[in-house]
């Protein structure tokens, strides 16, 4: 189940192709954010029915990066349709127990953003950041 | 005339045109995603409803279709190139996609514009399942286009 606290990307619901991954990438400025805090980010993707099909969680510090990954396989099986859906969301955890972790701080410091890439791991689509047309109060 | 102009405009907003080439499909992608974006006073309807239309290079709507989508749901509206056969060999298009006010007038709390629905338009190689190309109008709240 997905803990986001404040959502930072969400993708629309987008097709992988043959060869293709979907990547999330995540990072944390180093600017205005002390260099030994720590931010707890996660990446969750879902399928076209909604089903949450890989979470991952990430704890990164200031100027640090990564980049999260779903394969055609991991995202529909071997059975794969042509063409099957997918969305990508990436947020913030919450600081829970951690005395370096400020969400505040995390939030204004973290950017992230989605891709498809081709089977020799060349970008070769952008995903635009939706949640500026979501009503993120 | 200019006022008139303006007013069909408002009503009719379509993204920008694209075209389809051999071996291609066009797909209009809808999710709704769940959690975390409403106002803490007001709601969605449940379910929301989107109206999708694409047009054919003459503006004439070719496909059609009504989604009603819950937190987590997803549509799909599909054509093809034939689809877009009356609007000339081109294949260009334009997709609309709206979110119904399905409020009950008398409900303030429910606001159709909360409907936290994403919308993508894929052109897609019909062999290798590879987008293309990738569109991600903005859905229209319809009431506030007319005013």
């Amino acid at each position: 189940m997905s803990a986001i606290q404040i959502f930072v990307f969400v993708s629309s619901l987008i097709g992988l192709g043959l060869g293709q991954t979907a990547q999330v990438n995540v990072t944390f400025s180093p600017l205005n954010i002390p260099p030994t805090a720590t931010c707890h980010a996660e990446v969750d993707f879902f399928d076209v029915n909604g089903n949450l099909i890989k979470i991952k969680t990430l704890a990164l510090s200031p100027g640090q990066s990564a980049q999260v990954t779903l394969s055609r396989l991991e995202l529909a099986g071997l059975l794969a349709p042509a063409h099957p859906l997918f969305w990508a969301q990436a947020g913030l955890d919450a600081c829970t127990g951690d005395k370096n972790c400020n969400i505040k701080f995390c939030a204004q410091s973290m950017s992230a953003s989605g891709q498809e890439a081709d089977a020799f791991g060349s970008a070769d689509l952008l995903l635009p950041n939706q949640l500026e047309f979501l009503s993120n109060d | 005339m200019l006022g008139m102009l303006a007013l069909i405009s408002a009503l009719l907003n379509p993204g920008a045109p694209i075209s389809l080439g051999l071996l291609q499909y066009g797909q209009v992608n809808l999710a709704y995603v769940p959690g975390g974006f409403s106002a803490p006073d007001d709601y969605p309807p449940s379910p929301c409803v989107m109206n999708v239309i694409v047009f054919d290079g003459r503006g004439n709507a070719v496909k059609n279709q009504t989604i009603s989508l819950t937190p987590g749901q997803t549509g799909v509206l599909k054509f093809t190139r034939s689809d877009l056969a009356s609007g000339g060999s081109l294949g260009i298009f334009t997709e609309q996609g709206q979110v119904e006010n399905t409020c009950d007038p008398s409900n303030d709390s429910c606001d159709f514009t909360l409907c936290n629905i994403t919308q993508s338009v894929e052109i897609v190689d019909t062999l290798t399942g590879v987008t293309r190309a990738l569109d991600t109008p903005s859905i229209n709240a319809p009431d506030f286009d007319q005013e």
